[in-house]
């Protein structure tokens, strides 16, 4: 079912998640995202998935804690996430979290959708 | 990095200036957290480009209270008070719950494995961009305080 908070796109192999809703602090928005990014891991073997997060301009910690979720998911299926246009206002709740540590973080979706179909999974 | 959590009752620091009650209800915390926001924003005690930081902290203290605190039972009521204490603006947001222990909330710099886990980081949020958060009556009580801008 489409939402109003993402949408997704596939390029050469990378699940593209792009979230439109800018503020990511109501209990179903967040849920929804989850849903959405969890949704994409089960439905493929090995994930290259890319989250632009462009539009978002707050993010809470329950989100955060859901992005974690996902990563773990990712990494047990032995795929790979990356997270990418994280704004000046989102990037300082990835640093104080240390949650830098645990994503790959890039300026531009473009950036890791280029690495991740030149190097593609096998 | 250590949490302080007083059992006592929080003091209060200089006129109550914003004092709102309202169910734990997490679809309407919005109107809690608007009305709080637009109060502190209306009286500038704040830069416009920390607008964000102001919002997520509100938006973690009351789900925290809602959620944690109150265990998300809509008969149990949330209270949000700000104090004007001269430099600073405080903060108290009280729940009916009986509190937490500072090992509930474990720090990624202690614990490596904190990094991992999906939950605990919002009090860690809020201590980047407030000046002080302490909690009393063993945690039913949140006290934020951040010194006005000039």
């Amino acid at each position: 079912m489409p939402s109003a908070n993402y949408m997704v796109e596939e390029y050469q192999g990378v699940v593209i998640f792009r979230i439109l809703k800018d503020r990511l602090l109501e209990v179903a928005a967040i849920n929804d995202v989850a849903a959405g990014l969890t949704g994409q891991v089960n439905r493929h073997e090995r994930i290259s998935l890319v989250i632009d997060a462009q539009a978002v301009t707050h993010m809470s910690s329950a989100m955060l804690g859901k992005f974690v979720a996902v990563q773990k998911m990712v990494k047990k299926s032995k795929g790979r996430l990356a997270l990418s246009g994280l704004s000046k206002s989102i990037m300082p709740l990835f640093e104080v979290t240390k949650l830098t540590k645990v994503f790959t973080i890039a300026a531009t979706p473009d950036q890791i959708i280029k690495e991740y179909t030149r190097r593609p999974l096998k | 990095m250590s949490l302080t959590i007083h059992a006592g009752e929080a003091p209060l620091a200089g006129v109550c200036v914003f004092d709102r009650t309202m169910a734990s209800r997490l679809d309407r915390k919005e109107e809690l957290i608007n009305a709080a926001s637009e109060f502190i924003k209306t009286n500038a005690w704040i830069k416009e480009q920390d607008l964000h930081w102001l919002t997520l902290c509100f938006d973690e203290v009351v789900v925290n209270a809602m959620l944690h605190g109150n265990e998300g039972d809509p008969t149990l009521p949330v209270r949000l008070r700000i104090f004007d204490d001269g430099d600073a603006w405080v903060v108290l947001m009280d729940d009916e719950g009986t509190g937490f222990e500072a090992a509930d909330v474990p720090h990624p710099d202690d614990n490596p494995d904190a990094i991992m886990l999906e939950h605990g980081r919002g009090i860690l949020i809020m201590r980047e961009w407030l000046d002080e958060i302490v909690y009393y009556r063993n945690g039913a009580t949140a006290c934020m305080r951040r010194f006005k801008e000039s």
